[in-house]
């Protein structure tokens, strides 16, 4: 408690990172899922080339570490093109372009989990393919991917301390600058470490509700 | 009713092939059914039955031949492509046909009343009221009416085959695919959905059933036909299919069927 006492002053500064971090969390999400939602439907729709640059495409951000991509961007970047991105920008592109991957992955998943049956039993009916997709695949296909997704934005939410490489002031950037002036980094780590937690907390609490829920769904149909 | 009926087949394939990859699936059907027909489809299993209907039910493209259907081409092979009926003829048509598959295949996140009414609601444009009143009269007729707000996963084996032919009637269809639509319920759950079918052949109407139910075809069909490797190899009226078949595949076929009911 001592050491908790003696960084007390310092928790507002780090703790006010959280927004950054935050912020980061949304824009990487968002863009992510859009970006995903395209990759998977290019993917899926045999287009030739197309469907394969979009395999390529998630298969890159897949296997490689978005650390580097953040690194790649902010110090090779402008030295190849000329071309400087400001560290937010950086990294929400960084993170973004992972999320997509990682949530074409899931919507993928989720979209060959539904049998062909269904597939058929709609086509039999004469429901457009639009109207396919919006009343009966993609409805069943969400109750599905809740429970991933979610853990794609936890893994996300930890994700964004990558930014410190580049300077950005998010929670841990902070918490390092502070730690190397008065040399708390033990207090001053476990506090981070606490902090994202936190923030996390509650995401996983609903993966797991999500989880129940689409099990009970999907249970004897 | 159609001024031509009994005249022109209500539904016709003509030199029908499909194959996947290098499998041969149907080398050549020929077959013709008439308004308010009754046809029995049996064979071994792989034979092409479930193809056939699938084929008809435009669920599969076919690399020969045509499938005519209200006297419109719906379906052909690249040769015969000047036959096709316009697209929005043979949209017309492929709402005019009906199929139920083994599995049911009710959509699982909606109830049963939503299963039934959003084909008419978003591909006849019924209004919610009238598709609803529509979907109580085909659950009374199919005895389940007390389960419309229930979802699939409640209901037995049988009770949901009942509520997808009602899905199929719901869009008022002239002809009715079955495909082995009793081979996945308990023998107890059987009768309820034959008894449904029964009562839809009284009705007049067009039907083409894949089954193995042997009392069922006897009594219901007007002909039954027996597949083989993709061709049909005969087509007989119940009577004598059942006990003078005319091939000895069918024969072979048919002892091996009636003994397994016999030891029941
Ligand atoms: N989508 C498909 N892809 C590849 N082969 C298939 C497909 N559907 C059916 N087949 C094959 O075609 C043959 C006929 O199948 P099917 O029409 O289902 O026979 P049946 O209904 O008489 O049992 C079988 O050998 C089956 O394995
Ligand atoms: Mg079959």
């Amino acid at each position: 408690m001592d050491g908790f006492l003696k960084i007390a002053s310092d928790i507002p500064h780090i703790a006010a990172g959280a927004w950054i971090t935050l912020t980061l969390t949304a824009v990487a999400m968002a863009i992510g899922i859009v970006s995903g939602l395209v990759l998977v439907f290019v993917r899926l729709s045999r287009v030739p080339v197309l469907s394969q640059v979009a395999i390529a495409w998630i298969e890159f951000f897949l296997l490689t570490p978005p650390l580097i991509h953040i690194i790649w961007a902010y110090y090779v970047l402008p030295i190849v093109t000329g071309w400087r991105l400001d560290a937010i920008t950086v990294c929400a592109l960084a993170l973004s372009a992972s999320v997509g991957a990682h949530m074409a992955e899931v919507f993928r998943a989720g979209l060959q989990s539904i049998p062909k049956t269904q597939h058929r039993a709609a086509d039999v009916l004469g429901l457009s393919v639009i109207d396919k997709y919006r009343f009966i695949i993609l409805p069943q296909t969400l109750r599905v991917i809740l429970a991933p997704s979610t853990n794609v934005l936890v893994s996300l939410l930890k994700d964004t301390s990558l930014a410190a490489v580049i300077g950005l002031g998010e929670i841990l950037h902070r918490a390092e600058v502070t730690a190397s002036s008065n040399f708390l980094f033990l207090e001053i780590l476990t506090f981070v470490a606490i902090l994202y937690a936190v923030l996390n907390y509650p995401l996983i609490l609903l993966a797991r509700r999500l989880e129940r829920r689409s099990l009970r769904g999907f249970a004897s149909v | 009713m159609n001024r031509d009926a009994g005249k022109r087949p209500f539904v016709r394939l003509r030199g029908v092939h499909k194959r996947f990859g290098d499998l041969q699936v149907l080398q050549g059907v020929d077959l013709e059914v008439a308004r308010g027909e009754v046809v029995v489809l049996i064979g071994r299993s792989g034979s092409g039955k479930s193809t056939l209907l699938n084929c008809v039910a435009l669920l599969e493209d076919i690399e020969a031949g045509t499938i005519e259907v209200d006297e419109a081409v719906i379906s052909c092979g690249p040769d015969d492509l000047a036959a096709l009926a316009p697209k929005t003829r043979r949209a017309e048509v492929a709402a005019e046909i009906g199929m139920v598959f083994q599995s049911f295949n009710l959509f699982p996140h909606l109830t049963v009343l939503q299963n039934i009414t959003l084909a008419p609601r978003r591909v006849r444009r019924m209004s919610s009221e009238e598709a609803d009143t529509l979907a109580l009269r085909l659950l009374d007729r199919v005895g389940l009416r007390e389960k419309a707000n229930e979802y699939p996963v409640k209901l037995s084996g049988g009770q949901q085959q009942r509520v997808a032919i009602a899905r199929a009637l719901a869009m008022n269809p002239q002809v009715m695919l079955f495909d082995e639509v009793t081979s996945a319920l308990d023998p107890e759950l059987v009768g309820e959905v034959l008894k449904v079918m029964r009562q839809l052949a009284q009705e007049g109407m067009t039907m083409l059933v894949v089954t193995h139910e042997m009392r069922f075809a006897r009594e219901v069909a007007d002909r039954v036909i027996f597949m083989d490797q993709g061709e049909i190899m005969e087509d007989s009226p119940p009577g004598v299919m059942f006990t003078n078949p005319s091939t000895e595949e069918a024969a072979c076929f048919l002892r091996v069927l009636m003994d397994a009911e016999a030891a029941e």
